[in-house]
């Protein structure tokens, strides 16, 4: 009976310390998969992370910089503000936004514009465009033509390339 | 008996089981008789008692040793683990709150920066369009006086980062020294600063050049502080700013210093 014990004993440790060591384990894992992407990871994979948020809107009208807005649609300024919670820069101030509304024509963020001359070469190109370092905050803004008796819709935006997509609400005022 | 090999018969008693004809040995018992020999040989108690020997064999000191062994290091491991996920944790809650340490200086305060200290000292409007009609409609260049003290040494840790200028939300990067230097020094404004300015020097005093809107008026310079020792690209550790009030140039200056080389 004694030796009985023992053994029952030996075997509960064994399963108990192999347990242990798995769990272990996995948390070793999830512990240093999640430690990227902070201020201070100290990773040479530096990456921005923005979350962009919906400040409001402006109607410009039928014209915007010279260019005609499409028969039913009006221009419009939409307003956010960006904030960089990754640990790298990121190199534009406002990541790309994908518009959708009820139908597919509801919103549009390219039209004609007129031909102009060819411009000449800039001094300092490449420093003209903003960007937005690791954890502030940016405003920026965007120009979209909107169908009229349209008032709201959809913007999507990918946090950083790993990220999945994320809604912003749109609620023209 | 009949050899099973060759078939003759013989005396087993007298040939001990073994074919004079072949050399073959031939078993007299079945299988079961020579288990009923054995058990009237050592009898039924003895064979129970080996095979509770051999019971114990199997749950003996060395099972009991690799499975406290295996224990103990399973608590080990599970504790070290839990730590580490707990760490990873309170850094991801501390990025979540954004605790990046924002600290703020008035111009001319000399605050300390990494291993060194530095100084903001003014912004000026360098150019517009007017000046330098290669800039880009409705921007100008600007120029911000910096200077630092550092421990002389050329080492990674004294490392500038270059600096952001931001304007009402816009943040823009500094002009690379190599393309700043020579209108920084035909509209007053040298020698230029870059990363590796306090590297092997112990101060530095210059400029940094940015472009920005043609209407800004107040600017606000962003140093960021890293911890330079981990060689994989560093720890940010703080960003220092300061505000400033942008200078237009006077009417009628005479272009700054030039450098006649």
């Amino acid at each position: 009976m004694r030796s009985k014990a023992k053994t029952v004993l030996s075997c509960s440790f064994l399963i108990i310390g192999i347990l242990c060591l798995v769990l272990g384990l996995i948390f070793w894992i999830n512990g240093i998969s999640g430690d990227r992407g902070s201020f201070s990871s100290g990773t040479d994979q530096k990456e921005a992370y923005c979350v962009v948020e919906y400040l409001g809107s402006e109607q410009i009208g039928s014209s915007y910089e010279g260019a005609q807005a499409d028969e039913g649609y009006s221009f419009y300024e939409l307003r956010f503000s960006v904030k960089n919670e990754g640990d790298g820069e990121a190199y534009q101030e406002l990541p790309y936004l994908y518009y959708e509304g009820e139908n597919y024509d509801d919103v549009y963020d390219y039209w004609e514009t007129p031909e102009e001359p060819e411009e000449e070469e800039v001094l300092f190109a490449g420093y003209y465009e903003p960007c937005l370092p690791p954890g502030r905050t940016g405003t920026a803004s965007q120009v979209v033509q909107v169908k009229d008796g349209v008032s709201e819709f959809s913007a999507f935006y990918a946090p950083n390339y790993d990220s999945e997509d994320t809604v912003l609400r749109i609620v023209l005022s | 008996m009949r050899c099973y090999n060759c078939r003759k018969n013989f005396d087993y008693d007298k040939y001990y089981g073994i074919c004079p004809k072949c050399g073959s040995f031939n078993r007299r018992e079945t299988q079961e008789e020579q288990h009923e020999n054995l058990h009237e040989r050592f009898g039924d108690e003895k064979i129970f008692v080996r095979a509770e020997e051999r019971k114990q064999k199997s749950g003996g000191p060395g099972f009991i040793i690799i499975s406290v062994l295996v224990f103990i290091l399973g608590i080990a491991v599970l504790a070290s683990g839990a730590a580490v996920m707990l760490g990873s944790r309170e850094v991801s809650s501390s990025e979540a709150d954004h605790t990046l340490r924002l600290e703020a200086h008035e111009a001319g305060e000399s605050f300390a920066f990494q291993q060194a200290a530095l100084q903001v000292l003014e912004a000026k409007v360098l150019a517009d369009r007017d000046t330098l009609p290669g800039l880009e409609k409705g921007m100008k260049l600007v120029a911000v006086h910096v200077a630092g003290q550092g421990d002389g040494e050329f080492e990674d840790y004294n490392r500038i980062q270059e600096p952001y200028l931001e304007t009402d939300g816009a943040y823009r990067y500094a002009l690379s020294a190599h393309e700043f230097e020579p209108y920084g020094q035909m509209l007053g404004a040298r020698p230029a600063l870059d990363g590796w300015a306090l590297s092997g020097e112990t101060s530095c005093d210059g400029w940094y050049g940015f472009v920005v809107e043609e209407e800004a008026q107040q600017v606000r310079i962003w140093f960021d502080e890293y911890d330079w020792s981990d060689w994989d690209g560093g720890n940010l550790l703080a960003a220092h700013y300061v505000d400033l009030q942008l200078e237009e140039p006077e009417t009628g200056a005479e272009g700054g210093e030039t450098d006649a080389e």
